[in-house]
Protein backbone atom coordinates (compact mmCIF):
# COMPACT_ATOMS: atom_id res chain seq x y z
CA UNK A 1 0.00 0.00 0.00
CA UNK A 2 1.51 3.35 -0.92
CA UNK A 3 1.83 5.50 1.93
CA UNK A 4 -0.02 9.00 2.29
CA UNK A 5 1.85 12.16 1.49
CA UNK A 6 2.84 13.77 4.20
CA UNK A 7 0.54 16.57 5.50
CA UNK A 8 1.08 19.98 4.08
CA UNK A 9 2.11 21.88 7.17
CA UNK A 10 -0.95 24.18 7.62
CA UNK A 11 -0.57 28.39 8.47
CA UNK A 12 -3.29 29.65 10.23
CA UNK A 13 -4.47 33.37 10.15
CA UNK A 14 -3.45 34.92 13.51
CA UNK A 15 -6.45 37.15 13.93
CA UNK A 16 -9.44 34.65 12.92
CA UNK A 17 -7.73 31.52 12.87
CA UNK A 18 -8.98 30.51 9.35
CA UNK A 19 -6.60 27.80 7.32
CA UNK A 20 -4.80 29.70 5.08
CA UNK A 21 -1.87 28.57 1.88
CA UNK A 22 0.08 31.81 2.76
CA UNK A 23 -0.12 35.00 4.29
CA UNK A 24 -1.78 37.92 2.27
CA UNK A 25 0.54 40.93 3.33
CA UNK A 26 4.24 39.10 2.91
CA UNK A 27 3.07 35.98 0.24
CA UNK A 28 5.51 33.91 2.08
CA UNK A 29 3.78 29.79 3.73
CA UNK A 30 5.97 30.11 6.88
CA UNK A 31 4.83 33.49 7.77
CA UNK A 32 4.58 34.47 12.00
CA UNK A 33 2.25 36.77 11.91
CA UNK A 34 -0.06 35.38 9.07
CA UNK A 35 -2.80 36.73 8.29
CA UNK A 36 -5.91 36.22 5.74
CA UNK A 37 -6.78 38.44 2.78
CA UNK A 38 -10.50 39.51 4.99
CA UNK A 39 -7.93 40.17 7.97
CA UNK A 40 -5.64 42.11 5.84
CA UNK A 41 -8.22 44.54 4.12
CA UNK A 42 -9.95 45.64 7.55
CA UNK A 43 -6.51 45.86 9.22
CA UNK A 44 -5.86 48.16 6.26
CA UNK A 45 -8.76 49.77 6.08
CA UNK A 46 -9.39 49.28 2.34
CA UNK A 47 -12.60 47.80 3.29
CA UNK A 48 -14.80 49.77 5.04
CA UNK A 49 -18.29 50.82 4.16
CA UNK A 50 -18.90 53.19 1.84
CA UNK A 51 -19.97 56.70 4.09
CA UNK A 52 -22.28 57.77 1.93
CA UNK A 53 -25.03 55.71 -1.20
CA UNK A 54 -24.06 57.88 -3.50
CA UNK A 55 -20.10 58.16 -2.56
CA UNK A 56 -20.24 61.80 -1.43
CA UNK B 1 -21.01 75.01 -11.16
CA UNK B 2 -20.96 72.01 -12.38
CA UNK B 3 -21.47 68.90 -9.60
CA UNK B 4 -20.67 65.79 -10.56
CA UNK B 5 -21.49 62.54 -8.05
CA UNK B 6 -18.58 60.03 -7.84
CA UNK B 7 -20.40 56.99 -8.40
CA UNK B 8 -17.71 54.56 -7.23
CA UNK B 9 -17.45 56.08 -3.89
CA UNK B 10 -14.96 58.22 -1.59
CA UNK B 11 -13.01 54.92 -0.78
CA UNK B 12 -12.10 54.01 -4.43
CA UNK B 13 -11.83 57.77 -4.71
CA UNK B 14 -8.90 57.44 -2.58
CA UNK B 15 -7.86 54.13 -3.48
CA UNK B 16 -7.34 55.54 -6.92
CA UNK B 17 -4.47 58.11 -5.09
CA UNK B 18 -6.67 61.08 -5.88
CA UNK B 19 -6.49 64.09 -4.16
CA UNK B 20 -8.34 64.50 -1.14
CA UNK B 21 -8.44 67.47 1.07
CA UNK B 22 -9.06 67.66 5.66
CA UNK B 23 -7.56 67.18 8.72
CA UNK B 24 -6.78 63.57 7.39
CA UNK B 25 -5.45 63.82 4.15
CA UNK B 26 -2.54 65.71 5.43
CA UNK B 27 -1.33 62.83 7.17
CA UNK B 28 1.32 60.26 5.06
CA UNK B 29 0.08 57.74 2.93
CA UNK B 30 1.39 54.61 1.67
CA UNK B 31 1.21 56.56 -1.97
CA UNK B 32 3.02 59.76 -0.75
CA UNK B 33 5.94 57.98 0.51
CA UNK B 34 6.11 55.24 -2.29
CA UNK B 35 8.92 55.74 -4.76
CA UNK B 36 7.33 56.56 -8.30
CA UNK B 37 11.08 55.93 -10.08
CA UNK B 38 11.26 52.27 -9.62
CA UNK B 39 12.53 50.37 -12.45
CA UNK B 40 9.90 48.70 -14.59
CA UNK B 41 10.27 46.05 -17.01
CA UNK B 42 7.86 44.21 -19.40
CA UNK B 43 6.81 40.03 -19.68
CA UNK B 44 9.21 39.56 -22.61
CA UNK B 45 12.46 41.45 -21.41
CA UNK B 46 15.35 39.04 -20.90
CA UNK B 47 16.46 38.94 -17.28
CA UNK B 48 19.75 39.64 -17.88
CA UNK B 49 18.92 43.13 -18.99
CA UNK B 50 16.24 43.92 -16.28
CA UNK B 51 18.55 43.00 -13.70
CA UNK B 52 21.61 45.76 -15.12
CA UNK B 53 19.32 48.04 -15.91
CA UNK B 54 18.13 47.61 -12.26
CA UNK B 55 21.26 47.64 -10.64
CA UNK B 56 22.64 50.91 -12.44
CA UNK B 57 19.47 52.51 -11.17
CA UNK B 58 20.55 51.62 -7.87
CA UNK B 59 17.70 49.09 -7.39
CA UNK B 60 17.14 45.42 -5.94
CA UNK B 61 13.48 45.08 -7.35
CA UNK B 62 12.38 45.43 -10.77
CA UNK B 63 8.23 45.72 -10.93
CA UNK B 64 6.75 43.42 -14.18
CA UNK B 65 3.96 45.48 -16.15
CA UNK B 66 2.76 45.69 -19.12
CA UNK B 67 2.26 49.28 -21.44
CA UNK B 68 -0.48 50.28 -19.24
CA UNK B 69 1.35 50.29 -16.22
CA UNK B 70 -0.39 47.36 -14.50
CA UNK B 71 1.28 45.11 -12.49
CA UNK B 72 1.80 41.86 -13.55
CA UNK B 73 4.28 40.66 -10.74
CA UNK B 74 7.22 41.40 -9.04
CA UNK B 75 11.18 40.62 -9.13
CA UNK B 76 13.16 41.09 -5.37
CA UNK B 77 16.71 40.39 -5.31
CA UNK B 78 16.26 36.32 -5.18
CA UNK B 79 14.35 36.70 -8.65
CA UNK B 80 16.61 39.28 -10.05
CA UNK B 81 19.44 36.58 -9.14
CA UNK B 82 18.08 33.96 -11.41
CA UNK B 83 19.00 32.75 -15.12
CA UNK B 84 20.05 35.66 -16.84
CA UNK B 85 18.30 34.31 -20.38
CA UNK B 86 14.90 33.87 -18.71
CA UNK B 87 12.50 36.29 -19.42
CA UNK B 88 10.79 38.43 -16.79
CA UNK B 89 7.66 36.36 -17.05
CA UNK B 90 9.36 33.28 -16.25
CA UNK B 91 11.43 34.90 -13.25
CA UNK B 92 8.94 36.92 -11.90
CA UNK B 93 6.69 36.28 -8.40
CA UNK B 94 2.97 36.69 -10.17
CA UNK B 95 0.30 38.36 -8.81
CA UNK B 96 2.59 40.22 -5.87
CA UNK B 97 0.32 41.17 -2.68
CA UNK B 98 -0.19 44.89 -3.85
CA UNK B 99 -1.02 48.05 -1.40
CA UNK B 100 -3.69 50.70 -2.42
CA UNK B 101 -2.40 54.19 -2.03
CA UNK B 102 -4.58 56.06 1.09
CA UNK B 103 -3.60 53.44 3.52
CA UNK B 104 -1.74 55.31 6.55
CA UNK B 105 1.98 54.92 6.93
CA UNK B 106 2.29 54.02 10.38
CA UNK B 107 -0.13 51.11 9.11
CA UNK B 108 2.21 49.86 6.69
CA UNK B 109 5.35 50.28 8.29
CA UNK B 110 3.96 48.34 11.28
CA UNK B 111 3.03 45.19 9.23
CA UNK B 112 6.64 45.91 6.92
CA UNK B 113 8.12 45.30 10.07
CA UNK B 114 6.08 42.38 11.16
CA UNK B 115 5.93 40.47 8.10
CA UNK B 116 9.80 41.33 7.59
CA UNK B 117 9.04 42.63 3.86
CA UNK B 118 11.29 44.77 2.59
CA UNK B 119 9.31 46.43 -0.81
CA UNK B 120 5.77 46.68 -1.31
CA UNK B 121 4.15 47.47 -4.84
CA UNK B 122 1.27 50.52 -4.35
CA UNK B 123 -1.31 49.75 -7.07
CA UNK B 124 -4.82 51.57 -7.80
CA UNK B 125 -7.52 49.19 -7.07
CA UNK B 126 -7.32 48.49 -11.18
CA UNK B 127 -4.09 47.41 -10.38
CA UNK B 128 -1.65 50.47 -11.91
CA UNK B 129 1.27 51.19 -10.83
CA UNK B 130 1.51 53.96 -8.54
CA UNK B 131 4.90 53.16 -7.21
CA UNK B 132 7.33 50.94 -4.52
CA UNK B 133 7.11 51.55 -0.71
CA UNK B 134 10.25 50.92 0.77
CA UNK B 135 10.59 49.36 4.56
CA UNK B 136 12.75 51.73 5.39
CA UNK B 137 11.07 54.81 3.74
CA UNK B 138 8.08 53.79 5.91
CA UNK B 139 9.80 53.19 9.15
CA UNK B 140 11.17 56.77 8.66
CA UNK B 141 7.91 58.54 7.85
CA UNK B 142 6.15 56.31 10.34
CA UNK B 143 8.28 57.90 12.89
CA UNK B 144 8.34 61.13 11.62
CA UNK B 145 4.95 61.86 11.98
CA UNK B 146 4.89 60.11 15.71
CA UNK B 147 7.06 62.74 17.07
CA UNK B 148 4.76 65.22 15.45
CA UNK B 149 1.87 64.17 16.67
CA UNK B 150 3.78 63.44 20.11
CA UNK B 151 4.87 67.17 19.74
CA UNK B 152 1.62 68.69 18.91
CA UNK B 153 -0.18 66.60 22.20
CA UNK B 154 2.66 68.36 24.71
CA UNK B 155 2.11 71.50 22.59
CA UNK B 156 -1.68 71.31 23.28
CA UNK B 157 -1.46 69.87 26.74
CA UNK B 158 1.20 72.86 27.67
CA UNK B 159 -2.02 75.23 26.17
CA UNK B 160 -4.36 74.27 28.48
CA UNK B 161 -2.44 73.93 31.41
CA UNK B 162 -1.59 77.78 30.47
CA UNK B 163 -4.91 78.37 30.24
CA UNK B 164 -6.68 77.04 33.48
CA UNK B 165 -3.56 78.67 35.21
CA UNK B 166 -5.07 82.11 33.58
CA UNK B 167 -8.29 81.43 35.07
CA UNK B 168 -7.29 80.16 38.26
CA UNK B 169 -5.14 83.61 38.65
CA UNK B 170 -8.44 85.45 37.62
Amino acid sequence: MPAEPAPAVTLVCRHCGREIEFCSFCDRTDCAAASCYGCLVIALGESTAPLHVHGG
Amino acid sequence: MEVYDYVAGKQDWLAAGLPSEGLLARLPRAGDVARKDVPTCSLGDRLGDVRERAKKAGWEVCVVVNEERIVFGLMRAKELAGDPNQTAEQAMRPGPSTFRPHVPIEEMAAHMVEHDRPSSPITTSEGLLVGVLLREDAEREAHRLHEALHEHEHEHEQHEQSEGGEAHAR
